[in-house]
Parts: C-alpha cells; sequence; structure tokens
C-alpha cells in the first residue's frame, strides 16, 4: 500500500494510507484539528484529569461535611466549596474571626478576615434562621494553625439565602394548658397544706 | 428464706419517692423562671410548666397515698434511690420531648439519663437551634444529679430522719464531709454552689476574650462549666467544645473537668488549708500515674499513624480527650466519625482504659474509680510481697486517703465486686453493640462510655441507632452512676416480691 502525504485544510501535512474518494479534502489525524474528534478528546482528558486531581474536581460543585468529616484524607489542603447555615456567634479574633457553619449533617468551622463577615447578617438559633451561607476556601483535616481542628480557612465568603426570624403565632394548646394545670396544682398544694 | 415486702415497705418506699418526685418538679421552675424572664422565650415555658407540674403533682399524689411508715431501711433506701432516678429520667424527659427536638420519648428519656447521670451521650436532633431555657436544663440535669437526685431530698425535704444516710449511701456516696449526713449533703451542695459562681464568672470572660457576645458568654460559660464540673460534657451547640476553636478555653474546661473529678471531701480539706492532701492521698496519686500513662498510650497511637502535623497539635487533642475520658467528662473537640477514622485503634484502646477507669470517688465522675483502681494495685503489691518474703512475715498495706487506712480482705473483696460489675456492664454493653453489627472496639468504647458515665462518643450513639441498644446503655448509664449495688437491692426486691413468703 502506497503512503502519500497530502496536505489538511489546516496547512499541516498529515498521512493518508488509503486514500478516499475525494482525495482533496482528507480528514485530518491531527485530533486537536479535528472539530468533532476534539471535543470527544476535551471530554475524555477533563475526566481523566478530574479522576486524576480528585481534590480539585470539588471546585465543580459543593462539598458536604458528611464527606469533610468521613473522607478528610481526599479534601486535605485542597480547595473547596461548603454551603451551610451559619449558627451560634461570630467570634472575632483580631482582624479575624471564626464562624461556624451547619449543613444538616455537622456543623464546620470557617476561619476568615474580619471584612469577609460584613454580609452575614443572622446567625441560626431559636426561632433564627440563620444565612445560608457558600464559602471557598482550603480544607484542613488538622490544621496546623488551629492546634489540630478540621477547619476551612476561607477565601471567599458570599450570603447565597438570606435568613431570618421565624415569628410564631401564640400556641393556643399548650398555653393555655399550661397555665390551667398550674393553677390546679397551685391550689391543691395550697388545699393540702390547710387540711 | 426470702420475706416478701410487706405494704409497709411499699409505703415507705412510696413516700419518699413521692418526695423525691416532688422535688425533680420544683427544679423543673428554676429553667421556667429563666426562659421567662432572662430569655423571653414563652413557648419552652409552658413545656416546662407541663413538666413541672406533672411532677409535682404525681410527688404529692405518691407521698400522701403512702404516707411513712416507720425508719426507712437500708434496703428500702435503696430501692427509693433506684426507683427515683427512673422517675426523675421519665419526668424529667417531658419538657424536652414537647421541645420537639427528639424523634421519640425514648430518647428524651436516654438523653434525661445521659444528664442526670453525668454521661453526657446524646440523641438530640437540631442542637443548634435549640431554645436557651430547654438548654439550660440539659445542663442543669448534670449540676442536680451530679450531686445526687435523692440528695437533693435529703438536703432539703427529708429533715434529719436517719432515712437520710441510708439514701445518701444508696447513691454511692459513703464520705462523710461533716458528722450529720444532711450538713455534709448542704456542704456538698455550698462547694457546687461557689464553683458553678466561680466557674461561670472564669468561663464568661474566657468567653469575652474569644469573641462571644457577653450574654451569649455568660449563657455558654454557665452551661459550659455546670456540664464540666459535674463531669457530664454536653454543650449548648451541637459541635460542642470544637465550637470555640479556642485553646483557652479547652485549658479552662480541662481545670474543671479535673476540678470535678475530684473527691468533695479532698476540696473540703483543700478549703480548710490542708493542701498536703492532694500530694498524699492515694486517689490523685493514683489519678496522675494514670493519666500520665494514658497520656503516653495515646500520644503514642496518634504519633505512629500520624494523625495530626505537629507535636503541639497532637499533645493538645490527644490530652484534652484523655482528660474528658479519665474524668469522665466527654467533652469532645473532635467529631465522632474522626475517632473511628483517623485516630486508630491504639489510641482509641488507651482512651477506653481512660474512661474505663474513671475519675475519683464521692465525685461527679463515673467508672470504676481511682480509689478503687489504687487500692486494687496496693493489695497485688501484698500479694507479691507475701510471695517474696519469709512465710512468718506479716505484711500490711496502708494507705492515705484523707486519713491513714489499712487495707484488709474484707475492703478488697467489696472493691473487686464493684470493678467486676463494672467489667460486667462494659462487656455486656460491647456484646450488644457486636451483635448490632459494630465492630467490637467501637462496640466497647460506647459501651464503656454510657457505663462509666463519660459520654465520648465514636458515632454509635445516634437518633437512628437499635432501640434495645438504647434501653441497654440508658441501663448501663443508670447502674454505673449508682454503682450498680442499688440496682442489685432493686432486682433483690423485685425478686422477693414474686418469690419471696
Amino acid at each position: 500500500m502506497s503512503l502519500t502525504r497530502f496536505k489538511c485544510a489546516c496547512g499541516d501535512l498529515t498521512r493518508q494510507s488509503s486514500p478516499g474518494k475525494d482525495s482533496g479534502r482528507f480528514p485530518c489525524r491531527t485530533l486537536l484539528h479535528n472539530p468533532g474528534l476534539s471535543v470527544i478528546f476535551s471530554v475524555i482528558l477533563f475526566c481523566l484529569s478530574a479522576g486524576f486531581f480528585q481534590g480539585d474536581f470539588c471546585l465543580a460543585g459543593t462539598v458536604g461535611s458528611r464527606e469533610l468529616i468521613n473522607d478528610p484524607g481526599r479534601y486535605d489542603g485542597t480547595t473547596v466549596t461548603f454551603r451551610g447555615e451559619a449558627v451560634g456567634d461570630i467570634m472575632y479574633r483580631g482582624q479575624y474571626g471564626w464562624v461556624n457553619l451547619y449543613d444538616g449533617y455537622a456543623a464546620v468551622g470557617i476561619w476568615a478576615e474580619k471584612e469577609s463577615f460584613k454580609d452575614i447578617v443572622y446567625l441560626g438559633g431559636y426561632r433564627v434562621k440563620g444565612d445560608i451561607i457558600e464559602v471557598s476556601g482550603v480544607f484542613n483535616k488538622s490544621c496546623p494553625e488551629h492546634g489540630g481542628d478540621l477547619d476551612i480557612h476561607a477565601v471567599s465568603i458570599k450570603r447565597a439565602v438570606p435568613g431570618g426570624v421565624s415569628i410564631l403565632p401564640p400556641d393556643t394548646v399548650k398555653m393555655p394548658a399550661a397555665l390551667l394545670f398550674t393553677a390546679v396544682v397551685a391550689v391543691l398544694i395550697l388545699f393540702l397544706r390547710t387540711k | 428464706m426470702i420475706l416478701r415486702p410487706q405494704a409497709g415497705d411499699i409505703r415507705n418506699i412510696g413516700y419518699y419517692l413521692g418526695r423525691i418526685i416532688f422535688c425533680v418538679g420544683i427544679t423543673m421552675f428554676v429553667p421556667a423562671a429563666a426562659g421567662l424572664f432572662l430569655f423571653r422565650e414563652t413557648v419552652p415555658v409552658c413545656d416546662f410548666l407541663l413538666g413541672a407540674d406533672t411532677a409535682v403533682l404525681s410527688g404529692l399524689l405518691l407521698s400522701r397515698l403512702c404516707r411513712r411508715h416507720g425508719e426507712l431501711r437500708a434496703a428500702q433506701a435503696m430501692v427509693v434511690v433506684s426507683l427515683s432516678w427512673l422517675a426523675a429520667m421519665a419526668f424529667g424527659a417531658i419538657p424536652l420531648y414537647l421541645s420537639g427536638h427528639y424523634n421519640s420519648f425514648l430518647d428524651t428519656c436516654f438523653e434525661t439519663m445521659s444528664g442526670f447521670t453525668t454521661t453526657g451521650l446524646t440523641l438530640v436532633l437540631d442542637l443548634d437551634h435549640m431554645s436557651r431555657t430547654h438548654n439550660l436544663w440539659r445542663h442543669l440535669g448534670p449540676f442536680i444529679g451530679g450531686q445526687g437526685i435523692a440528695i437533693v431530698a435529703v438536703s432539703f425535704l427529708v429533715g434529719g430522719s436517719s432515712g437520710a444516710w441510708k439514701i445518701y449511701l444508696g447513691e454511692a456516696r459513703d464520705e462523710k464531709l461533716a458528722p450529720n449526713v444532711i450538713n455534709t449533703a448542704r456542704l456538698i451542695w455550698l462547694i457546687s454552689i461557689v464553683y458553678l459562681v466561680a466557674g461561670t464568672a472564669v468561663m464568661w470572660l474566657v468567653g469575652v476574650s474569644i469573641g462571644l457576645a457577653p450574654d451569649s458568654a455568660l449563657f455558654h460559660g454557665m452551661c459550659i462549666f455546670m456540664a464540666g464540673f459535674d463531669t457530664a460534657g454536653f454543650a449548648p451547640q451541637s459541635q460542642n467544645i470544637l465550637y470555640y476553636h479556642s485553646l483557652p478555653f479547652e485549658i479552662s474546661t480541662i481545670v474543671f473537668m479535673v476540678l470535678g473529678s475530684l473527691n468533695f471531701n479532698l476540696h473540703y480539706r483543700i478549703w480548710k488549708g490542708s493542701f498536703r492532701e492532694i500530694w498524699k492521698n492515694l486517689e490523685t496519686r493514683t489519678l496522675l500515674l494514670s493519666v500520665l500513662l494514658v497520656s503516653l498510650l495515646v500520644m503514642a497511637g496518634l504519633k505512629h499513624l500520624g494523625v495530626y502535623p505537629g507535636a503541639v497539635a497532637m499533645f493538645r487533642k490527644g490530652f484534652f480527650h484523655v482528660i474528658s475520658a479519665h474524668t469522665t467528662t466527654g467533652y469532645m473537640t473532635v467529631y465522632a466519625g474522626q475517632f473511628i477514622r483517623e485516630w486508630g485503634d491504639f489510641a482509641l484502646a488507651g482512651l477506653v482504659i481512660a474512661m474505663g477507669l474513671g475519675g475519683c470517688a464521692c465525685s461527679t465522675a463515673g467508672g470504676i474509680k481511682m480509689l478503687r483502681a489504687g487500692a486494687i494495685c496496693k493489695a497485688v503489691t501484698e500479694d507479691i510481697k507475701k510471695l517474696i518474703l519469709p512465710e512468718h512475715s506479716v505484711v500490711v498495706q496502708k494507705f492515705y486517703h484523707i486519713k491513714t487506712m489499712f487495707l484488709d480482705d474484707r475492703q478488697v473483696r467489696n472493691i473487686l465486686i464493684v470493678t467486676l460489675g463494672y467489667l460486667f456492664l462494659y462487656g455486656l454493653g460491647t456484646l450488644a453493640g457486636v451483635w448490632y453489627g459494630y465492630p467490637f472496639l467501637h462496640a466497647l468504647f460506647e459501651s464503656t462510655s454510657a457505663a462509666a458515665n463519660v459520654g465520648l462518643s465514636c458515632g454509635i450513639t445516634d437518633p437512628g441507632m437499635p432501640v434495645p441498644l438504647k434501653l441497654l446503655y440508658i441501663v448501663e448509664m443508670w447502674a454505673g452512676r449508682l454503682e450498680l449495688m442499688s440496682v442489685f437491692a432493686l432486682f433483690g426486691f423485685a425478686a422477693a416480691f414474686l418469690k419471696g413468703r
């Protein structure tokens, strides 16, 4: 079989061992110069690199506290995106501070610059739904700076969903029942003491 | 021949039990008042009014129906004590159940028993959104239970009857701080309340310095002190002590955990200026030695696996959890899952030893107790000496605990019975855990934590755990707190009722 050199449309030379019918327009075998193959190649390359650099793959989506606690080695030292409700208190320490984000499984400590907390308005507590915060930062399974704590050193913090105070209507069952019961018990005690 | 209990026995037990239930009800008015005037949480206050009213009414009716019938006998006192802890669990669970933070009433009973027995295992859901009123009750439980539920009644309701001393003994206390048991109970309360005020002030200052708002620091400080000094290990937030991310906070809790695990009699002696007691006492010496040895084990385990990046982090995490385990507090600065996945079996085994040995006698700590561990070591030394020395030589073993005491075979026998009882409890819970499919070491860890009233968890304790395991852990916490004797007395009483003549 004769091996013939042909010129690709992009200007590169390629080789075709068995020329097609349209000998003037051969498909280029350099993948990057072929739109169809290059798309397939890109997808394969992306998947392979995602599998190889597992930590970085997390950048594509958020990671939960369940994964961080149960498989910390996988994310240690990598940049992760974590989303959770700000609960309790913001504890300022100089120019930095701590806030704990709860995602339904566990709360994780976030260490960030003081300025980063300015968007947090509501902190979760009794009858208060805290702001849902999305944080990107470096995850530490045992932080050398903070005595081995599992934490995230935030690079960016943003409020994803605002929280708020839930205004409950007065409990129409508990309240009258409690007051009535207390009155009955008080009367009974007085009655028994005087008897 | 076993004698069947008479109506008089039942009436006596019912009378004292009623008084104690009444007292438990009264204590529920404390969080109710705090909720009404401090936290302004009206719905939780209603939960507490309902719980308190139910307990007060039940207690009142029971003590009225069962009028006192002569002096309380030792066996009756033991039954009163064991039943009073079950009753306190059931009535104390009402307000928590009404909070809606628990899956079932059983889970609430688990939580209340865990609190009263100063264990600290928890089944709460969404703790970070719990009201302060309910959270205060979670922490007040250990403060009451740590001194002894029946002691509350002894101090304020029973008066000077001889039944008071028997109830005091039934709650696994046998040391007198004062000649009169009522004064002893009141001294224990005085010591605890003085420490509460001082400890809350210290924790408040630390809390403010680490960035908590003053009111939040006061609430957290009081809760953490109550659960730390009473070796319970509850905390107001789901992350436990990890929530604070602070070394000063951890150091403060270590100090209070250690103080809480020391003998009340030792505290009293130190108060009276006898500082040498700390170094002379067999218990404190044994505790110190044991903490050092277990710390070495845990550090070796952590170092071997390279769990922490440096010596400082390893020491901070390792030592904190050794103290938490040894004082039977159960405070944590790691997640339960990290124990299993990162710490490794060797470090976990070290913590199991620390939990099993426990703190000092006549304190709020659980476990076998340092006095017993020290006495067993002394007894073993005595036997080895007997083997080495000539046959006709007399070996006398003595030790110092408040005063110089001689160790005789009868004492060693009593100590070994209780020690074996604890080992049986640890083993029973382990078998049950393994039955339900948990690995052996994890089942042993959790069972020891429950029976020794510690509260450290490697993740087995969870709202989704099997119901029989929840029931067994409740029994372990209850029997462990009462050092088994009162529980044996209750079973004996039930057997006599069925089989006696």
